[in-house]
């Protein structure tokens, strides 16, 4: 990222060509734990993405103020903050998915996705940039976190978005247990990712030739 | 001190604008949440003792007891709020019982981590095998045919633990609550 | 037996695309073998016709359809596979997909839905082997895989056990059963001994019988085709820790000829534990590795949730071997030499 990229193309980054999950492999704790159903999924996207965009807009508002040796404290300070209350938020709404997200919405605290955006981008860039950064990157988050709660959801529970879509006679009567629990975890996320990188690989070999 | 106060004064700053946020949030929002927490032991406690109208809380024995009241004030029954050990982590369920407490009216469980798919069908349909069953005897969870006479319980199939446990927490919230109801009527 | 023999460095000079040369990977002398894996591979099917035998025998139609089903599922992942990875599609022909088919087929319950044997195959191969670029390359048993795969999908499935056709002529009212292994562990009813060793008991489709596997496997182990280290290994140990506790509470556990003729220890030892791939490289190390397996089947059976555990113990074991390797590394030929 030698030459300066445009906010639309720091958007698309996050989303494809850096997504988080399927690319930079950040953030495993959630994608592996609440991804097994599409509303979890979504709602976990959602409150990270809420959180990397506050985070992402305070650090770069205050860029100039920041003394270098205390910023993590300050990433921190922000981050903790805005997870607290996109939790409390979540309770006082949807109580049925925060309780199904548990402690994974505080949790979000730790992903290392959101510190990473304020220590690469938002510490250095101007608002507009990091703005557009956060919300590429956190749509890519929800992006990724959805196709896996797609399809651990409909392979798992025979339902999307708690609706059934696979007819109770198809699979014998029986759903893919184990799509619901952390082994499908990770091999679904295992699939996807090798999908993805030879889809890149075809791609860059597409692109040298 | 300059050096100090130089350095941190952004750190303090912040930490108290965004306590007060937080204050501000929590305050906005607690009533909705317990309201909500609220609502969701009451609408367990509905399922289990179904007349419910108005109910107080007692503790009896180390365990919170609703005793609930229809509308004519008359008792409809109990509702225990029992917690025990389930197959990964712990079970909380509310158990209700008829107003002599010879019955168990049913059961729900509120809070498990149950395998999903097998061990937290315990949360659902197959809790209703509870409805009528005699609370003065242990109740027992069997793999295959139950019979209700023998105040049995089919198993979920492949989740005999997690049936067995509730079965558990059941039977020994019931037998130690039973015997001091008779002095709450 | 012989999932694959490990694959050296093909020999770059006459690579024949039929039946390129593969050697035991093994401390020197290295002698070329005639052995191919299509030979080995043709032994091992050859040596599990008894097995099938007396599986259709027990189980009519549904032994072979679930047969057909994972070997069809395991070769479809792995031409799918090999097509993946540009490769040509001669590792079809030989017959180490068929294999790790047929033996996940003998392992599953004959009433499982054919498309649950089907997906067992296509995750057997596609998981197991292919993710871990084919045949050699593989940490865990593929049959075994596939296995745990479909015990963690379908529990309910897994654990339903039918009615032998012998006993359903006889006339026994019932419409599942439970297994030995099963009765043993919660002290019911146990069948005769010797329809243990026939295999007139409910079960696998094709673990039931002692006497089938005994006569294949031992007819590998004469054809030097497997190794009786692992076998002895597990046997011996099983019997061993099953006689241990049969001695401190007979009330409690059965004795060890209840054990080794029950489950799938006696198919599983002759046709699992032997399998090239995935088990160590020196001979004491494959003895320390059945050892290890009968061991952890006995744990599993006396103390486990589950009344078998033979899949659980060579996963577990396959997931030590690195470590039994370097606890065992080979002499060099001619004697130690100080590194």
């Amino acid at each position: 990222m030698a030459k300066e990229v445009s906010n639309l193309e720091q958007f698309k980054d996050g989303v494809l060509g850096n997504n988080p999950v399927l690319v930079q492999l950040l953030g495993m704790c959630p994608t592996l734990a609440v991804t097994n159903s599409l509303e979890n999924a979504l709602v976990m996207g959602m409150a990270a993405t809420f959180v990397v965009v506050m985070s992402n807009l305070i650090t770069s508002t205050l860029r100039n103020l920041i003394k270098p040796h205390v910023r993590i404290l300050i990433f921190t300070l922000t981050i903790a903050t805005f997870v607290t209350i996109a939790d409390l938020t979540l309770k006082a709404y949807i109580f049925e998915v925060s309780k199904k997200l548990g402690a994974f919405v505080p949790l979000i605290i730790v992903n290392c996705m959101i510190i990473c955006r304020a220590e690469v981008v938002a510490i250095k860039k101007g608002v507009a940039k990091s703005l557009a950064d956060a919300f590429g990157i956190g749509i890519g988050f929800t992006l990724a976190l959805s196709i896996l709660g797609v399809v651990r959801e409909i392979l798992g529970s025979g339902t999307l978005m708690n609706r059934q879509v696979l007819p109770d006679a198809f699979l014998d009567g029986h759903t893919w247990v184990i799509m619901v629990l952390p082994p499908g975890a990770f091999l679904t996320l295992g699939v996807v990712v090798g999908v993805v990188n030879h889809v890149r690989a075809r791609g860059a070999k597409g692109g040298a030739a | 001190m300059k050096k100090f106060v130089d350095e941190s004064w952004l750190v303090l700053v912040m930490g108290v604008v965004f306590a007060c946020l937080l204050a501000g949030t929590q305050t906005s929002l607690e009533a909705r949440i317990l309201e909500n927490q609220a609502r969701a032991l009451n609408e367990a406690i509905a399922e289990v003792v179904p007349v419910v109208d108005t109910m107080e809380t007692l503790t009896v024995d180390g365990n919170t007891v609703y005793k609930c009241l229809d509308k004519e004030g008359n008792l409809a029954g109990w509702a225990v709020d029992a917690v025990g050990t389930g197959f990964v982590d712990k079970i909380r369920l509310v158990a209700g019982l008829s107003p002599d407490g010879s019955r168990v009216t049913g059961i729900k469980v509120i809070e498990d981590l149950e395998t999903p798919g097998l061990g937290n069908k315990i949360e659902g349909e197959w809790a209703d095998q509870y409805k009528g069953l005699d609370a003065s005897r242990k109740i027992e969870a069997i793999k295959g045919e139950a019979n209700r006479d023998n105040n049995e319980v089919q198993a979920i199939t492949g989740a005999t633990y997690s049936s067995t446990y509730v079965t558990d927490i059941v039977n020994d919230v019931i037998e130690r609550v039973r015997p001091m109801l008779e002095e709450h009527r | 037996m012989s999932e694959a023999v490990e694959e050296a460095k093909p020999a770059p000079a006459k690579k024949e695309e039929e039946a390129a040369r593969e050697f035991l990977v093994s401390s020197a002398p290295h002698l070329a073998a005639t052995t191919t894996t299509r030979r080995i591979m043709f032994e091992v099917v050859f040596a599990m016709a008894p097995l099938f035998l007396v599986a259709i025998y027990m189980y009519r139609v549904s032994a072979v359809v679930l047969v057909v089903c994972t070997v069809a599922g395991c070769l479809l992942s792995e031409a799918v596979a090999n097509r993946i990875r540009g490769r040509s599609q001669s590792s079809l022909g030989d017959g180490s997909a068929v294999v790790t088919g047929v033996i996940l087929a003998f392992s599953l319950p004959p009433s499982l839905h054919p498309y649950m044997a089907f997906l067992g195959g296509v995750v057997a191969i596609a998981l197991a082997k292919a993710v871990f670029g084919g045949l050699g390359q593989n940490l865990f048993n593929p049959a075994m895989v596939g296995r745990a795969f479909l015990m963690i999908c379908f529990p309910a499935a897994m654990v339903t056990w039918t009615l032998t056709a012998p006993m359903r002529e006889a006339g026994v009212d019932a419409v599942s059963m439970a297994t030995p292994l099963y009765a043993a562990a919660k002290n019911l009813g146990l069948p005769a001994l010797s329809d243990l060793f026939l295999g007139n008991v409910g079960g696998c489709v094709g673990e039931t019988s002692t006497l089938a596997a005994l006569i294949g496997g031992l007819w590998l182990v004469f054809r030097r085709v497997a190794d009786w280290r692992p076998v002895v290994g597990v046997l011996g140990s099983a019997a061993i820790f099953a006689a241990i506790a049969h001695l401190i509470n007979p009330g409690e556990y059965e004795g060890p000829l209840f054990h080794l003729t029950s489950g799938a220890l006696m198919f599983g030892a002759f046709f699992i534990a032997t399998d090239y791939v995935g088990a160590p490289l020196s001979p004491i190390g494959r003895l320390l590795f059945g050892a290890g397996v009968g061991l952890l089947v006995m744990l599993i059976r006396l103390f486990g949730a589950y009344p078998e555990g033979f899949m659980f113990a060579i996963l577990i074991m396959n997931s030590l071997t690195p470590l039994i390797d370097r606890w065992t590394v080979p002499k060099p030929f001619g004697g130690h030499v100080a590194a």
